[in-house]
């Protein structure tokens, strides 16, 4: 059998597959294993012969799954998970938001201000959006109903800030688009801040506009604070203002590797939370757990999606698709406009990271051939991926605040919210296919 | 404004709790979940010794990469077994709302027996490149010269128990389709 229709057969029986809410590993693995079986076995012209196919099939998916988890430079994603977890434990994500909310929380919107900046500042130092909304959401969302403020503006401000989790550096979704695409983790992390400033600026002014038009949804809270207040809550925010440091300044400064950079950060959050008693060996063992948790759960998708990767190129399916798309002499931007409605429309029903590793197979030999950059091109996709974690049917992040904060507000309430914030989500989105320099700026100065 | 102590107190007591491996099958993946989890410590003070030694006494600490490359699997593998138990893996869930509880048993057994044909060729594979790792006598090119086997051997156990507890969530599944069947036959 021709290579190229079992590989379009696989896609299409992955599809399938996916729909009958097989997770994504299995579906992924189990489709590339045996369609690599098909494939060796029965090659064109030729009867099949599952007796020739099963070695070398078998070769494809060991080394795939082996050697892909077998890597130094991904040793980071569970170092930086950990970091997340311990930081968390250790009071210092919330030290940023109760930081931002004793400056700001006397101004109309101030504490959804404050959950955004906050959500900023979580994501500096996990890299996770689901991990961000669903700690930032038990802690911000309370606070905003204790304060009066509307269900939809409170639930909508931390489920739109929690997407940031996805672009400001780091982020476990460039730290997998940089080993899939073979493109500088590093390069990629400083590509993220600009947009990730970007992304704050937006949602902040979506929330002025908001509150300006409708002040009732966010009245001003009847408590003062003292310049002395002020600045102990700022003085309170120095270890996580040292971690976005080690993170981002030892990486552009080119002291740390992003690895070096993640096992530095969990090391600084583990010694801060025990110096400073804050950290239990209880809590610490149970952010280990979680970690090792997160972590298997995570890379069985990224091992499947390695066969996937490796069975595509073997069927030579991709080269098809883009000799298909040039013959069709298509401009560029009607190509980057197809490809960003396809992210926009899976994002709705998968997760980011299922989304990524489906499409990267076919994508990027499509991108290498337009002559685009793969660091500016992660960009975009990790941005539009952070769009699908909001939009419906399968909002993640809009679930993950829903679960936080129980039945009393229903999930079409925090969608309805989260359409308001979405409007210069998708500007700031255009601006960053429109001028790449945006992305681009911070990495070609880096060090 | 009163000070954040109540929600961040509360938001830890909220925060999702690991499932408690049960049984003999249980409590070995409970146990490999943990040396996964502290191998993440390990991971992280080698890497730190790494920047230590080579910033402050110039000297380099041997097979850095190597090591971390066997840690990360023993981190990465040995919990999948555990995450199964936890039904943690991520799958699509846009018709949930629409499925019946026969067709959930159903969708669910279907996604351990597919969940089977993913895991049985990378732990069949998993095997071979351990006996030709032992049979052979491989070893990672290094300072240390350190052997393959233990990373092949924490490769196939981590998948052989996962494969182990994808079977008990099929057989399970399977047996609680038909108890459903007869009881509403029986009604």
């Amino acid at each position: 059998m021709d290579p190229s229709t079992i590989g379009v057969i696989g896609f299409v029986v992955a599809l399938v597959l996916l729909l009958m809410r097989v997770p994504i590993g299995f579906t992924l693995t189990a489709v590339a294993s045996t369609c690599a079986l098909v494939a060796y076995s029965w090659r064109p012209g030729m009867e099949i012969n599952f007796g020739r196919g099963w070695r070398p099939a078998l070769g494809l998916i060991e080394s795939s799954a082996f050697e892909f988890v077998h890597s130094y430079p991904l040793s980071m994603i569970p170092m930086f998970i950990a970091a997340g977890h311990v930081a968390y434990h250790a009071r210092i994500t919330t030290d940023i938001y109760d930081a931002v909310r004793v400056w700001l929380g006397k101004m109309p919107g101030g504490l959804a201000i404050a959950s955004i900046i906050g959500c900023g500042g979580f994501s500096a130092i996990t890299g996770s959006s689901v991990a961000c909304a669903s700690s930032m959401g038990r802690i911000c969302v309370p606070e905003m109903l204790r304060y009066n403020y509307s269900p939809q503006l409170a639930t909508s401000a931390v489920a739109a800030g929690g997407t940031m989790g996805s672009l400001i550096p780091p982020s476990v979704l460039f730290i997998v688009y940089g080993i899939f695409t073979e493109t500088s983790i590093s390069k990629l992390f400083l590509a993220g801040i600009v947009p990730g400033l970007l992304s704050v600026l937006g949602f902040i002014i979506t929330v002025l506009v908001w509150v300006r038009l409708r002040p009732e949804v966010a009245p001003a809270a009847d408590t003062s604070y003292s310049s002395k207040d002020r600045f102990n809550a700022a003085i309170k925010a120095w270890p996580a203002l040292m971690l976005m440091t080690i993170i981002i300044g030892g990486i552009y400064g080119g002291i740390f590797t992003a690895t070096e950079a993640a096992a530095v950060s969990l090391a600084f959050v583990a010694i801060f939370g025990f110096v400073t008693k804050r950290l239990t060996w209880d809590a610490f063992l149970e952010s280990l757990r979680h970690t090792a948790h997160s972590t298997a759960s995570l890379f069985f998708i990224a091992v499947g999606a390695k066969i996937f990767v490796a069975f595509v190129s073997l069927t030579g399916v991709t080269g098809d698709l883009v000799d298909l798309i040039s013959h069709a002499e298509l401009p560029n931007w009607v190509i980057l406009m197809a490809l960003v409605a396809i992210y926009l429309v899976m994002g709705m029903f998968l997760d980011p990271l299922g989304t990524m590793l489906l499409t990267l197979p076919f994508v990027v030999p499509l991108i290498e051939g337009m002559g685009y950059d793969l660091i500016w091109f992660g960009v975009i996709v990790i941005k539009l991926l952070e769009i699908g974690l909001v939009t419906p049917p399968v909002g993640l992040n809009v679930f993950v605040i829903n679960s936080v904060v129980g039945r009393e507000i229903p999930v079409h309430t925090i969608f309805f919210g989260v359409m308001k914030f979405l409007v210069l989500d998708v500007v700031v989105l255009l601006l960053l296919v429109f001028f790449p320099i945006l992305s681009l700026f911070l990495p070609q100065t880096m060090f | 404004m009163d000070p954040l102590i109540d929600e961040t107190e509360s938001a830890r007591q909220a925060g999702h709790s690991l499932y408690r491996g049960k049984g003999i099958l249980g409590r070995a993946e409970t146990v490999l979940m943990d040396i996964g989890a502290f191998s993440v410590l390990v991971m992280c003070f080698y890497v730190v010794l790494g920047i230590f030694m080579r910033s402050v006494v110039g000297g380099q600490i041997p097979d850095e990469v190597v090591i971390i490359g066997e840690l990360m699997i023993v981190a990465v593998i040995l919990p999948l077994a555990y995450v199964a138990a936890d039904r943690a893996f991520i799958a699509v869930e846009v018709f949930n709302k629409w499925i019946g509880p026969r067709s959930d048993k159903f969708l669910h057994a279907f996604a351990a027996l597919v969940g089977l044909f993913a895991t049985t060729p990378i732990a069949v594979a998993g095997y071979n490149s351990l006996v030709e790792a032992v049979m052979h006598g491989d070893y990672h090119f290094g300072q240390l010269s350190l052997p393959e086997w233990p990373g092949r051997l924490a490769f196939f156990l981590g998948y052989l128990v996962f494969m182990i507890r994808l079977l008990t969530i099929l057989v399970g599944e399977l047996r609680r389709g038909v108890e459903m069947n007869k009881e509403q036959a029986g009604h």
